[in-house]
C-alpha cells in the first residue's frame, strides 16, 4: 500500500505515470490507452477498462518513430509513437486513437499497423459541432462501445455508463475546485504541481484520482508556503504540456502559472457531461461541442470581435477570474490546430490589454534552455 | 526566392492547351462577377456539380495557389502571411491565398487576374484540419456568407466502394442544407434536371480519365507525371461542365494513338516510377529530370486524388456526390491506401517510388513512411524521400534533391 498522499503522491505517480496501470494489469484489470481528450473515458470505465491517457516523453530522444512517421508531423505525436515503438505501452489491452487532429489521426493508423494491441479502435471525431456532426459522433461512440465490449469480457449497461458519467463529473468538479485555489495571490498551487496532479489523475482509476484530488485540495488549502508571489501571473494557452521541465523553466523565470487552457489541464476537465436519458447524447455533446479545443470548427458569428468573443470568451473570463497579467501561447512545432489561431487569439488578448508571448517549441527537454531568456524578458515586461 | 526551380516540359499536345484554359477560367470569374453572378470560393473536392447546376461561379483557393506556384510567383505572398503571424510551417496554399487576399496590389499579377472576390464561401472538410480554419480567416476578411460541411474519414475496416449508409447519410443531409443555403443567396431553387445533367458530365469526365489512366500501364508509358498533374485542372475545377469531358475526350484520343503506335514519352524507357504527394508546383520540371535516367513516373497518388474512380449515377445525384466527396485519397485509411498502392505497383509494374516531404500538407505527408515501408516490405520496391513543399519554393534545394535522385537512380540501374 502506498504511504504517500496528496502532492507527494502525485509527484511519485508523475515520475512513472504508467506504473499504477501496470500494477492493475498484473491484478487482472484491463487497461485502455487513449489519445487526446476526445475518446470518452466514461465508456471505457463502464466496460471495466481502466482508461489512461497516452503521453509523450520530452526527455526521450526520438530515435524510432522517424522511420514510421515523417518529421513534419507534430513532435508530441512523434514522441508518443516513439515511446510506444520502444515498448512503453505494450501492456495496453486496448488502444483508442482519435481524429482529434491530423497528427493524432495519423498516429492512430500507424499504431494499429505496427503495435498490436488486442483491441485497436479509431474514433472519428467530426470537425464541426453542427447538429448532423453530433448525431454522427453519437454513432461513432456506439461503435467504440461495441468494439470495447468485444474484448472487455463484460456486458455493456446503460446503468454502468451513467455511474461513470457521475464519477467523472465529480472528478471534473474537483479539478475545477483545485484550480480555483489559484485565483488568490499568491496562488496556492504551482504550475508544476498542478501538472503533476493532472498527469496523475489521467493515468490512474477515476476513484483513486478523485481521492488524490481531495487530498491535494485539503493539503494546499492549509499550506503556509506555496509557490510564492512572482513577477507575473500567467495563463497558458495552446498545445499541451506534459513535462514539468517546461513549467519549471517558466516558473524559474519569475512567472506564476495560475491557469491554463491546454489538453493536460483545464481543457480536459472544465465542463461536465450532462446526465441525459440516453447517456450517449450527453457524451456526444460534451466531447464534440463543449470541449473548447480549436480543432472543432464553430460557425462564425457576426463581426470579427463578436466571433472572437463567441469562440474565446471563456479565455477572457479565465484571465479575469484568475487575474492574469500575461498569456503564454505554447505552440508545439507543427501544431496547426493552434498555429492557425495565433494571430486572432493574440489580438483578442492584446485588445483587452493583456500581453502575449508566443513560442514555437520542439517538445524536447534538450531544446528548452534557449527559451529561458524569452520567459525572463516576458516576466520583466509584465512584472 | 533564389531557389533554382524549373517548369515542366510536357510531352502531349493536349496539355499545351491547359494554360489558356486556366487563364480563361479565372478571367471568366471576373466577367461573371460583372454580370452579377455569385462567385463562390470552394474547396477542391467539393461537389462542384451542385455549383454548376445552381448557377454559381466557383473558384478554388487551393487551385489558385497551385496556379501561382506553377507560375513561380507564390514566394512573396507566402512571406506576407508569415509577417502577419502565420508560421512558415502552415500550409503554403493557405499562405499564398492569404497574401493575395490581403496584399494583392503589392504582389505579382496572378494568372487571369486571380480569383474574383467571393460572394459566398463553401467548403466540404475532409480529413484536413487546416481548411476550415483557412475558410474562417477568409470569411472574416470578406465578411460573406459561408457554409462549411464535412466528409468523414473512412475507417480501417471500411472501403471507399462500401461506405456505410450512416456515413453517406451524414454527407447527404449536410449537402441538402448546402443547397438550401445556396438557394437562399441566389434566390433560385435547385433545378434537379440541371443537377443530373452536371452529374452526367462529371461522371463522363471521370470515366474518361479512368480510361486514360489505364493506358499508362502500357510499355512504354504514353503519359508521365509532367503531363498528368497539369491535365488534372479540368477535373479539379470544371468537373460537371461539358468542357471538362471534351478535354478528356481529346486527351484520350491522343494517348490512345500513342499506345497504338507503341510510342512512349521516352524512346528507351527503363524505369517506371510511382510519385507520392502534391506536386511541387514551382518546379514541375523535376518530373522531367528522371528522364535523364530513362525513368518516368507512370502513376502518382496525387493524380488519383480527385475521385474520378468513383462512378456517379445521374439518377442518384446526392448519393453519388456524397460518395465522391468522401472517397478521396486523404480520407481513406492507411490500410486502404496501402492496398491501393500495392495494386498500383503491381498493375503499373513500378520499379521505384518517390515520396515527398511536403510540410504544407501534413495529412498527405503523414503516410509517407508507412507507404514506403509497405512497398519495400511487400514488393521489395526501393523508395526515395525528397523534400519539396507544394507551393513555397524558398526551402527547396534543387541541387540536393537532384543529388539524391542521382544516387537513387544509380542504385536502380
Amino acid at each position: 500500500m502506498n504511504e504517500l498522499k496528496g502532492l507527494a503522491r502525485a509527484a511519485q505517480i508523475y515520475l512513472d505515470p504508467q506504473q499504477r496501470a501496470r500494477e492493475l494489469k498484473a491484478e487482472g484489470k484491463k487497461i485502455a490507452g487513449y489519445l487526446c481528450c476526445y475518446p470518452p473515458v466514461e465508456i471505457m470505465t463502464a466496460l471495466g477498462y481502466v482508461p489512461i491517457r497516452i503521453l509523450g516523453d520530452m526527455n526521450e530522444p526520438i530515435t524510432e518513430a522517424d522511420a514510421y512517421l515523417p518529421t513534419v508531423m507534430c513532435a508530441f505525436y512523434r514522441s508518443i509513437l516513439d515511446v510506444a515503438m520502444k515498448g512503453r505501452y505494450d501492456f495496453l489491452d486496448a488502444f483508442i486513437g482519435a481524429h482529434a487532429c491530423d497528427g493524432a489521426e495519423r498516429v492512430s493508423y500507424i499504431w494499429r499497423s505496427y503495435l498490436k494491441s488486442p483491441c485497436s479502435f479509431y474514433l472519428d471525431v467530426p470537425h464541426s459541432n453542427h447538429a448532423a456532426a453530433i448525431d454522427f459522433f453519437k454513432v461513432q461512440l456506439n461503435y467504440l462501445k461495441d468494439e470495447l465490449e468485444k474484448t472487455s469480457g463484460c456486458n455493456f449497461s446503460q446503468e454502468a455508463l451513467r455511474e461513470a458519467v457521475k464519477l467523472y463529473n465529480k472528478q471534473r468538479s474537483l479539478v475545477r475546485s483545485l484550480y480555483k485555489l489559484n485565483r488568490q495571490d499568491p496562488p496556492l498551487v504551482s504550475g508544476s504541481e498542478m501538472l503533476q496532479v493532472m498527469v496523475s489523475i489521467m493515468c490512474i482509476p477515476a476513484e483513486e484520482g478523485n481521492s488524490l484530488l481531495e487530498e491535494v485540495i485539503e493539503e494546499v488549502s492549509n499550506r503556509s508556503a506555496g509557490p510564492g508571489q512572482k513577477k507575473g501571473r500567467i495563463l497558458i494557452w495552446g498545445s499541451l504540456i506534459d513535462n514539468i521541465a517546461m513549467t519549471k523553466l517558466i516558473e524559474d523565470c519569475g512567472l506564476n502559472i495560475v491557469i491554463d487552457d491546454t489538453a493536460i489541464g483545464t481543457r480536459s476537465f472544465w465542463v461536465d457531461v450532462d446526465e441525459t436519458s440516453d447517456p450517449f447524447e450527453g457524451l456526444a455533446v460534451r466531447y464534440l461541442d463543449k470541449i473548447v479545443c480549436p480543432r472543432t470548427f464553430r460557425d462564425t458569428k457576426g463581426t470579427r470581435s463578436e466571433d472572437l468573443d463567441n469562440r474565446f470568451k471563456y479565455l477572457k473570463i479565465m484571465a479575469k477570474e484568475w487575474n492574469v497579467n500575461g498569456v503564454y501561447f505554447n505552440i508545439i512545432r507543427n501544431c496547426d490546430i493552434h498555429g492557425y489561431e495565433i494571430p486572432e487569439v493574440r489580438d483578442y488578448f492584446e485588445d483587452i490589454g493583456i500581453p502575449v508571448l508566443v513560442i514555437e517549441q520542439d517538445y524536447s527537454t534538450t531544446a528548452l534552455e534557449p527559451l529561458r531568456t524569452r520567459f525572463q524578458a516576458f516576466a520583466e515586461n509584465i512584472g | 526566392m533564389g531557389a533554382k526551380t524549373e517548369k515542366a516540359v510536357r510531352s502531349l499536345k493536349i496539355t499545351q492547351e491547359i494554360y489558356p484554359i486556366v487563364k480563361n477560367f479565372y478571367m471568366e470569374s471576373w466577367e461573371a462577377k460583372k454580370q452579377n453572378k455569385l462567385v463562390c470560393w470552394a474547396g477542391v473536392g467539393d461537389p462542384r456539380e451542385l455549383f454548376w447546376a445552381m448557377d454559381l461561379v466557383p473558384v478554388y483557393p487551393e487551385n489558385f495557389s497551385a496556379t501561382c506556384g506553377a507560375k513561380q510567383i507564390s514566394a512573396p505572398a507566402c512571406a506576407f502571411a508569415e509577417a502577419a503571424g502565420y508560421s512558415r510551417d502552415t500550409c503554403s496554399y493557405f499562405r499564398n491565398t492569404y497574401g493575395y487576399m490581403v496584399n494583392r496590389d503589392n504582389l505579382p499579377e496572378p494568372p487571369g487576374g486571380g480569383m474574383a472576390h467571393p460572394d459566398l464561401l463553401i467548403l466540404a472538410v475532409n480529413s484536413c484540419h487546416t481548411r476550415p480554419k483557412w475558410w474562417r480567416i477568409m470569411e472574416r476578411h470578406y465578411n460573406v456568407p459561408t457554409f462549411i460541411f464535412e466528409a468523414p474519414t473512412i475507417p480501417w475496416d471500411m472501403r471507399r466502394d462500401k461506405i456505410d449508409s450512416h456515413y453517406l447519410e451524414f454527407v447527404v443531409t449536410q449537402m441538402k442544407d448546402m443547397v438550401a443555403f445556396i438557394e437562399k443567396h441566389t434566390g433560385k431553387k435547385l433545378d434537379i434536371k440541371k443537377l443530373k445533367e452536371a452529374v452526367f458530365w462529371g461522371d463522363r469526365a471521370s470515366a474518361l480519365i479512368d480510361e486514360i489512366y489505364e493506358l499508362r500501364k502500357a510499355k512504354p508509358c504514353p503519359l508521365g507525371a509532367e503531363d498528368m498533374v497539369t491535365a488534372l485542372f479540368p477535373i479539379i475545377v470544371l468537373r460537371g461542365a461539358k468542357v471538362a469531358a471534351d478535354f478528356y475526350e481529346k486527351m484520350l484520343l491522343e494517348v490512345k494513338e500513342r499506345v497504338a503506335k507503341g510510342e512512349g514519352v521516352l524512346p528507351n524507357e527503363k524505369h517506371r516510377l510511382f510519385i507520392d504527394n502534391i506536386p511541387p508546383w514551382y518546379t514541375k520540371g523535376l518530373y522531367n529530370y528522371f528522364h535523364k535516367y530513362n525513368a518516368i513516373s507512370v502513376a502518382e497518388s496525387y493524380t488519383t486524388n480527385f475521385c474520378w474512380q468513383t462512378r456517379m449515377d445521374p439518377e442518384r445525384p446526392f448519393e453519388s456526390l456524397a460518395m465522391s466527396t468522401i472517397a478521396n485519397w486523404l480520407n481513406i485509411s492507411y490500410m486502404e491506401k496501402g492496398e491501393t498502392l500495392l495494386k498500383t505497383a503491381r498493375d503499373y509494374q513500378i520499379h521505384g517510388a518517390i515520396f515527398l516531404v511536403n510540410k504544407s500538407c501534413k495529412v498527405y505527408t503523414g503516410s509517407n513512411t508507412y507507404l514506403a515501408n509497405l512497398l519495400r516490405r511487400e514488393l521489395g520496391i526501393p523508395t526515395l524521400v525528397l523534400e519539396a513543399d507544394q507551393t513555397d519554393p524558398r526551402d527547396y534545394a534543387d541541387a540536393q534533391v537532384k543529388l539524391r535522385i542521382d544516387a537513387f537512380m544509380e542504385m536502380l540501374a
